[in-house]
């Protein structure tokens, strides 16, 4: 009896053991024809039309399928050429022309590209009846108008010297333009499904939250991109997401989850590509409610924070302290001497507290992305902030939910990211009294700023925009509307046989068309 | 036996009623809000009282109650907020994933529990015996996604045997099963365990029972006792709790799915979930629910077909 | 489900039970050894601001990713705040979220399922049919409906918990009312005159006693599981509150890196759902050997 169940016993293992010989081996989908470049992504996004969608998934996957009139390189954030080969701006700073390149054909078959499609493209973000995400950054241009096919010139109702960024193919993505034929023909629904650009990838499918296919463009403009197909893999854990990338089973991986990369940085045949970024990390704080209108307790809460602990516990050294007047270096205006980076200094922060009046311990919360690393900054602010008697409890909430919270002041203070431009008007503009809620997400109520936000905006002169900029930074070190606490690195994964991948870490996508694998 | 068959087949539509209004009550009376979700950090009140318009959520809660009835009747589950595509569509596309993974989970489940259970009771008292035992307390009280993050690093991330993540493709069978075997393990593994004792407890009682002691003065050989007699009547409690074990099944597949990536409705689930994508939601609950009702007739049925001493009126 | 207890047993015999129990378990020593572990457990939760050598939420930027060592002895996470402390509170707020949460769908569970067993037919279906809708809910679905529509934190976490219980514990009482209602003494009873009422406290609520006992022993290790399981989902407790599920949860990032954050809570949580199983065995044997544990789940 014994015996017979021992070997019952002994099959069962043995057969398991078969199975799974024979399906990893398996594992693999044979080889089509072609090489296929895997990119793990945490959804499939919202929409493939730029003006109906915010998210990064959506970027990374329509900067393959549409082009701008100009491109930045992904390296040293230069401007190239894109569909347009020239552009001139009136000394007004008004009237910008483009020369537009010729001979570019839409995918499916929609003719050529011409300035018609610049103009649509514009006038379709304007248009209120549209809800394009991008309305406010498009309403900047007066019009567009057409002299002949290949020229554009756009006229802006003020003369504004960041303009030249809402051309290029980064957040606001108000640059990649559309195609006018295939609009009128297909519809928004029909848009929705077969999005035409000009661009190196076309869409072949989508299968909401779980993969997007691009195959090459046979009429791209520019250079025959060196991968046939492109994947675009849902993978929302980031452990998983950076498994697969060991294990083959995805190319590239934008990780930003520092713990995680570290554990990679000594893998064979993964590549940890770490590249410091134009984003940015604060605490906003709401000044109308106390003890926060008093701004030395807000700067010494500044003081509390062991900035280069959190930089090395939370984002594992990916990353450098956060800056006092918000400006960063690599935007247009830095200037270190009065926008130095925050520095850790709990005895002024107590003094300051001292000063402040205000009766110790603070008691509060405040509220965070539910998301690594925010939740982990979060908790690390909150035990420096804890030390010097301002216990505020982090209170993490799903995405929706803190936007709405932060919409109806439903919280003092709110960790918050965000991912900046190299022109720092849209981000300085966030902290003016016309961004505050409900018109706009100013949840600190800040208002110093106001008026040379509009000085800065209308000055045509760079020195002299210089100056208002450096100003601008110097009043926001002073006041402290927000704490920006750390700049993160921008991560990413990538397996061995990826060759010339630059990740382009200003909100747009990679440049994928330039990649090669190794085989 | 088939005016009970009927009678079981025709309760399911007001249970089904039920768990629909259920979840529409619950999910709409949800803090949050699916507009927010949507616009990101680009939310005004205006946007998002032209989307909320746009899916009828500004009507009264009855209105939009007995519209979603209607739908669901005629097979509608209304639109996706996040993908704008139907979300019958959705699940229909991720269905077969999740119904791999299940089944292969109670396959390995049953077909590795039982048999451990035996081997255990055959072998009652000694050393085998109480490691298994040991053993499958071990496994019922480890948490699923613990299991599944262990087998995944190991097997995938230290061996490489196995693909991490994903369900493959079914237009290559063998991937299907490659992707299939971790997540169908950490899914099995409290399962099994439970089978293995359930078995063994049975079949220990029940081979203390007069009908083998009978069979055993007749002179039948042991493996004949323990096969024919004695399994076949320890089988029955299993059968029956088979049922409760597609519960967990279903429901451990939303954490499992979630831990190896898998395209599935139970992560369908919880990505919804925190995306506030009520239809979604709901859609997703209703046919988890409702596949667990159907296999929770099955066994019965089953356990009704097998147990002669049952009677049903 | 458990079926119907065997033996029925009046109220009077409790005290005399409990010292059986204590022989009996003297002489089962893994049910000793856990309800060793579990008194630990109860003197840990209780003392805990005590027992901690840190604490829970002190960070130390210096001390990030500590192996296990004499000064910390399961290690430090990510802030180097020491583990053992957050296991030790943890174990606070666990204990309480399977106990509490268990005693919710306990005796929301008996008030429903006696009141189905005694009251009128129709009252009784339309509870019990209720009930039905709940039960088609795989339990932790349930416990995520109801999550969502509490939002994170600790006492959502327990209500879910315990309201997705309610279900199965009026149908187990539910189904012990019925079968008492049938028997001899509690004919006995209602013949001699005794009231409803009288004959539920006297009679039926002792004997479910028995049931509510040996299921609930068994209910706990569920509740700290699925607590658990909603952590990993992030829709459960919120740091840097520490749970075991969440303790294990935050240290699923840093697996690799740190597996002594994730290994070393979720050794505790096998521990403990082992004692509570033990223990439950234990208890179920001495008071029916016969009733079918097997399907408690």
């Amino acid at each position: 009896m014994c015996r017979r169940v021992k070997k019952a016993a002994r099959w069962t293992v043995l057969l398991t053991l078969v199975v799974m010989v024979v399906a990893s081996g398996a594992g693999r989908p044979a080889g089509a024809a072609g090489t296929t470049l895997t990119y793990a992504l945490i959804s499939t996004g919202t929409s493939k039309i730029p003006a109906f969608t915010t998210t990064g998934e959506d970027t990374e996957i329509m900067a393959q399928i549409y082009d701008s009139l100009l491109q930045a390189d992904a390296k040293t954030w230069k401007i190239l050429p894109g569909l347009a080969t020239a552009y001139t701006a009136n000394p007004d700073g008004k009237t910008w022309t483009f020369t537009l390149r010729k001979g570019v054909k839409w995918q499916g078959g929609y003719g050529e590209f011409t300035c018609a499609d610049v103009a649509f493209t514009w006038d379709f973000n304007k248009d209120p009846a549209n809800h394009s995400f991008w309305r406010t950054t498009a309403e900047i241009v007066d019009s567009v108008t057409c002299p002949d096919p290949y020229t554009a010139v756009f006229h802006l109702t003020v003369p504004f010297q960041g303009f030249i960024w809402n051309v290029v193919d980064i957040e606001p993505s108000t640059g990649w333009v559309m195609s006018k034929a295939a609009w009128d023909k297909l519809g928004r629904a029909g848009y929705e499904k077969t999005p035409i650009g000009t661009g190196p990838y076309m869409l072949q499918s989508l299968s909401p939250g779980q993969e997007v296919v691009l195959v090459r463009n046979p009429d791209y403009w520019g250079r025959k991109p060196a991968v046939d197909q492109l994947d675009f893999k849902v993978i929302a854990d980031t452990q998983t997401a950076a498994l697969a990338v060991k294990t083959g089973a995805v190319d590239i991986v934008g990780l930003n989850d520092p713990i995680v990369a570290t554990q990679y940085e000594h893998t064979p045949g993964v590549v940890v590509i770490a590249k410091q970024a134009l984003r940015n990390d604060y605490l906003e704080i709401n000044q109308t409610v106390k003890p926060f209108d008093n701004v030395k307790v807000r700067q010494a809460m500044r003081y509390a924070i062991d900035y280069k602990g959190l930089v090395s516990t939370v984002l594992r050294g990916f990353g450098v302290p956060g800056y006092a007047g918000l400006v960063m270096p690599g935007q247009t205006g830095y200037d270190k001497s009065v926008n130095p980076p925050n520095t850790y200094d709990v005895a002024k922060a107590r003094e300051l507290l001292k000063e402040s009046g205000v009766p110790l311990p603070i008691n509060g919360f405040f509220t965070t992305y539910n998301d690594t690393p925010d939740i982990n900054a979060a908790q690390f602010l909150a035990a420096n902030f804890a030390a010097v008697g301002i216990q505020l409890q982090p209170r993490p909430l799903e995405r929706g939910t803190l936007v709405q919270v932060r919409i109806q002041s439903a919280t003092p203070a709110s960790v918050i990211g965000n991912a900046l431009s190299p022109d720092p008007d849209g981000f300085i503009a966030a902290f003016t009294g016309a961004q505050i809620p409900p018109a706009g997400l100013n949840i600190s109520r800040y208002t110093g700023i106001d008026q040379l936000y509009e000085m800065q905006r209308a000055e045509a002169g760079k020195a002299a925009r210089a100056k208002i900029l450096r100003d601008i930074q110097q009043k926001l070190a002073a006041d402290c509307p927000v704490i920006e606490y750390y700049v993160q690195k921008e991560i990413f994964l990538t397996t061995s046989r990826v060759h010339n991948y630059e990740p382009f870490v200003l909100f747009g996508g990679d440049p994928l068309a330039n990649v090669t694998l190794a085989p | 036996m088939r005016p009970y068959i009927v009678r079981r087949v025709l309760l399911i539509v007001p249970l089904i009623w039920g768990v629909v209004t259920t979840v529409f009550l619950v999910i709409h009376l949800l803090p949050g809000d699916p507009a927010a979700v949507l616009l990101g950090p680009f939310a005004t009140g205006e946007r998002e009282a032209a989307l909320r318009h746009m899916w009828g959520l500004d009507q009264p809660l009855l209105v939009q109650y007995l519209h979603y009835l209607r739908n669901v009747a005629a097979g509608d589950f209304g639109t996706s907020f996040l993908t704008g595509e139907p979300a019958a569509y959705q699940i229909l596309s991720l269905l077969p994933y999740t119904v791999v993974l299940g089944v292969s989970a109670l396959v390995i489940a049953v077909g590795a529990g039982v048999p451990l259970g035996v081997a255990a009771a055959v072998r009652n008292g000694t050393p085998v015996d109480r490691l298994s035992l040991l053993a499958s307390l071990l496994l019922i009280s480890t948490p699923s996604f613990l299991v599944g993050i262990v087998l995944l690093i190991v097997f995938s991330g230290r061996l490489g045997w196995l693909p991490a993540i994903g369900a493959g493709t079914f237009v290559h069978p063998g991937s299907i099963v490659s992707h299939v075997i971790l997540p169908a393990f950490a899914l099995a593994a409290a399962l099994l365990a439970y089978l293995t004792r359930i078995t063994r407890t049975t079949l220990l009682s029940v081979l203390r029972e007069d009908y083998v002691r009978t069979a055993r003065a007749k002179g039948l050989g042991a493996g004949v006792i323990v096969f024919v007699h004695a399994l076949r009547n320890a089988m029955l409690p299993v059968l029956s709790i088979l049922g409760l074990a597609a519960g967990d099944v279903v429901g451990g597949a939303v954490v499992i799915e979630t831990v190896f990536a898998r395209p599935g409705i139970g992560s369908l689930l919880v990505n919804s979930v925190t995306g506030r994508d009520y239809v979604q939601v709901q859609a997703c609950v209703i046919v988890l629910a409702a596949s667990f009702v159907i296999m929770n007739l099955v066994t019965d049925m089953c356990y009704a077909a097998v147990d002669p001493r049952i009677q049903y009126q | 489900m458990v079926r119907t207890l065997s033996a029925a047993v009046s109220a009077s015999a409790g005290r005399s039970r409990l010292r059986g129990f204590g022989a009996a378990l003297r002489r089962d020593i893994p049910a000793l050894l856990s309800a060793g572990f579990i008194a630990l457990l109860v003197v840990v939760a209780v003392f805990a601001p005590f027992l901690t050598p840190y604490g829970p939420s002190l960070i130390s930027a210096s001390a990030s990713f500590r192996p296990p060592s004499w000064q910390h002895p399961f290690g430090t996470d990510l802030f180097g705040r020491d583990i053992l402390s957050r296991v030790i509170y943890g174990t606070r707020l666990s204990l309480l979220v399977g106990v509490l949460a268990v005693a919710v769908g306990a005796s929301g569970g008996t008030c429903l399922g006696i009141m189905a067993g005694i009251s009128a037919r129709q009252a009784e279906q339309a509870i019990m049919r209720c009930i039905d809708v709940a039960l088609a809910f795989p339990f932790i679905l349930l416990a995520i409906l109801i999550l969502a529509f509490f939002g994170p934190g600790v006492q959502n976490v327990m209500l879910a918990v315990g309201v997705a219980y309610i279900p199965r514990f009026t149908r187990i009482t539910h189904a012990s009312t019925l079968s008492l209602r049938e028997m001899e003494f509690v004919s006995a009873a209602r013949a001699s005159g005794a009231g409803l009422g009288r004959v539920m406290r006297r009679h039926i609520l002792p004997n479910l006693f028995q049931v509510l006992v040996v299921y609930g022993t068994f209910s706990i290790p569920i509740a700290i599981l699925i607590e658990a399981g909603l952590d990993y989902l992030g829709l459960g407790v919120m740091p840097p509150t520490p749970t075991w599920g969440a303790i294990i949860n935050e240290g699923r990032q840093s697996l690799m890196i740190a597996p002594w954050e994730s290994l070393l809570p979720g050794l505790v949580i096998m521990l403990a759902v082992l004692a509570f199983n033990l223990f439950g065995e234990a208890i179920a044997n001495y008071l029916d050997p016969r009733a079918d544990i097997g399907t408690l789940r």
